[in-house]
């Protein structure tokens, strides 16, 4: 099956027991009234904050080795050379970009000389080609609208230039004059951003659009909640002889089966990590979007959501996970459990199969189009979806379909 | 049925949460019955690849949607209390524009503490509709929509983007007598689908809660079969405001089979 992997979606089953996972603003866990029963509920904000500040082998932080190599010819390749395409003197767009380069980067006017003189140096092949000046080592992830913004800014003052030395005082006043913004374009840009989103309210031109789109989690069963009754008792008033009593509260635990979903649009996460246009998503550079995706599937199914970390270690990994690839409309399996899983007997494989017979009929229905893996922790019964020989191939799979754009698929 | 027929477009919206946008104005982000113009609009140019700049072609969409809704499956409001810390380093001093000038919070409270929304959404629930093109010649046509549905752009979504449908919306590309006619023919067109592939079927009321435009054709015509009412549910795109209304009947329809 040909399939371009434009669209991965991400299902997850994840149990937590004994948890305050996500609060109310009166402390009760959040909930979700669905097919007639009240759900225990997360927030998908809360999945994502916790995804974006998890601290573990996976987490994003650990993409900065690829991030620095990758990030080297953004400013040459998506803004210089269509430029110098557009008819602009090679020499003054060098001069502007680079002049922007630094001031976006964060570097001062001394290293970006000694980079460029560097450059220079290298031989007769970099020499005869300037646009390599604007080759660099530093980290800096542009989305396309920042892309589009450098660009515009970089040929107004191309254009009204005669001279090298007029663009060179042109972006020193620009830069100068527009500090404060490109500041916060320096600063706004970043896998953060890319990965969820950014918003500026009156301006859409400046919006960057999250590529990942996360469902609210919720239990597949109704909810099952317990008021905790608790007391902190007082020991130096124990032993002075009083009864000791400090406090009496309740608080809410809640257990469940979590289902979790989650679409990764990949030409936009390509486009917002490589600054390219998400209809060329196929012709850039890849790699680094590929490393977030098997980064992702691995948060997804390790990272807890959880509060009260102390008392309750809210701790669950996913022991069902299954990803699905192609272009056709993304749509959640949510319905599998909009008629409440029983929890009589084996409510993991009362879910595991209500999922596969869910996902067995969508395909009697609409036909399959999508690439299909999965990895469980039991045998998940008769999923349509072919098996991943655990997490680590799962979501190796997930970044191999985004590194080769599907051509290997 | 008698009346000119109308090449319509059915939709199924079904997600655990969704959102029908209307105009907000504080920390209550409020959420429609139905979906508005407006949202189908952008939910249609975000399937067809538009982006936020082309405000003239959302705009144009907009203008020539007809659109109607029925409830097929009933839900609940829901509303989520959500908290944002606006002093996170990603928040402060990041909000550049392609204006030049840095867009800030302003001072005090609005760049540091904890912000309080609330944010509404209907749960559970499932609304078909069903709309058409005026003029209907005008690209994109009832066509490039429906190939836009069932491989879009950007994945789509109702109303907020954690609000990720849970079946395929696209129903059918349909000639009826009336936009309520294909209604019914979606339901029909749904529930049969549903049962010949042996899935757990969306139970369709005779009689189900409806929305359509004024002076639609096909609709209860007595007066006291219908409400009258006026929603603001449309967008003025270049500006990203909400501004305009649209009158609107609302009232219980038979879904009925519908004539051929």
């Amino acid at each position: 099956m040909s399939v371009e992997p434009r669209f991965l979606q991400i299902h997850a089953l994840t149990p937590y027991a004994a948890a305050l996972l996500n609060r109310d603003d009166v402390g009760r866990a959040k909930r979700l009234p669905f097919g007639g029963a009240e759900r225990t509920r997360v927030s998908s904000q809360c999945l994502k904050r916790h995804w974006r500040r998890a601290v573990d082998e996976w987490s994003f932080d650990q993409l900065g080795v690829p991030l620095a190599v990758r990030s080297r010819i953004t400013f040459r390749k998506e803004i210089a050379e269509p430029l110098v395409a557009e008819g602009l003197p090679v020499d003054l767009v060098v001069t502007v970009v680079a002049a922007l380069q630094a001031k976006l980067l964060g570097e001062s006017a001394k290293a970006e000389k000694e980079r460029s003189q560097k450059k220079g140096k290298q031989g007769e092949d970099s020499a005869s080609d300037p646009l390599e000046r604007l080759d660099t080592n530093q980290v800096i992830v542009l989305g396309r609208p920042e892309i589009e913004f450098i660009k515009n800014a970089a040929r107004d003052l191309a254009r009204d230039s005669a001279a090298v030395k007029d663009a060179t005082k042109a972006a020193e006043t620009y830069i100068k004059d527009n500090r404060a913004n490109l500041e916060a374009l320096s600063k706004a840009s970043g896998l953060d951003g890319a990965l969820f989103g950014r918003m500026v309210t009156s301006d859409y031109l400046a919006r960057g659009d999250a590529a990942v789109h996360v469902a609210h989690a919720f239990t597949v069963h109704g909810e099952e909640a317990e008021p905790d009754y608790f007391t902190a008792v007082d020991d130096l008033r124990q032993s002075a002889g009083e009864m000791g009593s400090g406090l009496i509260a309740t608080s809410e635990l809640t257990s469940g089966l979590f289902y979790v979903y989650v679409v990764v649009d990949v030409p936009l996460l390509v486009s917002n990590l490589e600054g390219c246009d998400a209809r060329g998503w196929r012709d850039a550079d890849r790699d680094l979007a590929s490393r977030v995706v098997e980064h992702l599937v691995h948060l997804i199914a390790s990272v807890s959501p959880g509060a009260k970390l102390g008392s309750t270690a809210p701790y669950g990994y996913a022991e069902l996970m299954m990803i699905e690839a192609g272009a056709r409309q993304p749509r959640s399996l949510a319905n599998a459990f909009l008629r409440p899983v029983p929890t009589r007997g084996d409510l993991r494989a009362n879910a595991f199969r209500g999922f596969g017979e869910h996902l067995a009929g969508f395909d009697r229905m609409y036909g399959r189009r999508e690439l299909r893996r999965f990895a469980s922790m039991v045998d998940p019964g008769a999923l349509p979806a072919d098996p991943a020989e655990g997490l680590d191939a799962l979501a190796a799979w997930a970044a191999g379909l985004v590194r080769d754009g599907g051509a290997a698929a | 049925m008698t009346g000119p027929a109308v090449d319509a477009l059915v939709l199924l919206l079904d997600a655990p949460l969704m959102a029908f946008g209307v105009p907000v104005v504080d920390q209550h982000g409020v959420t429609g019955r139905f979906p508005g113009v407006a949202q189908m609009a952008g939910l249609l140019g975000n399937a067809l690849g538009w982006r936020h700049a082309d405000t003239a072609s959302l705009q144009r969409l907009q203008e020539r949607l007809r659109l109607a809704a029925v409830v097929l499956r009933d839900g609940t409001p829901m509303r989520d209390f959500q908290t944002v810390d606006l002093s996170q380093p990603h928040l402060v001093g990041t909000g550049w524009t392609t204006r030049g000038r840095r867009q800030d919070r302003g001072g005090g409270e609005a760049t540091s503490g904890t912000h309080i929304r609330y944010r509404w959404y209907r749960t559970g629930e499932a609304i078909m509709v069903a709309f058409r093109l005026d003029p209907p010649e005008e690209r994109p046509t009832l066509t490039d929509l429906e190939t836009a549905l069932d491989e879009p752009f950007r994945p789509l979504f109702i109303g907020r983007k954690a609000c990720l449908p849970a079946a395929p919306l696209l129903v059918r590309h349909c000639r009826a007598a009336s936009l309520a006619d294909a209604l019914a023919l979606g339901v029909a067109d749904r529930q049969a689908a549903m049962r010949q592939a042996g899935v757990h079927s969306l139970e369709a009321p005779e009689f189900a809660d409806a929305e359509w435009p004024e002076g639609e054709p096909g609709f209860p015509l007595a007066a006291g079969d219908f409400d009258r009412g006026i929603v603001y549910d449309r967008r003025d795109w270049r500006n990203q405001l909400h501004g305009g209304e649209r009158r609107v009947r609302r009232g219980r329809i038979r879904l009925k089979e519908p004539q051929p």
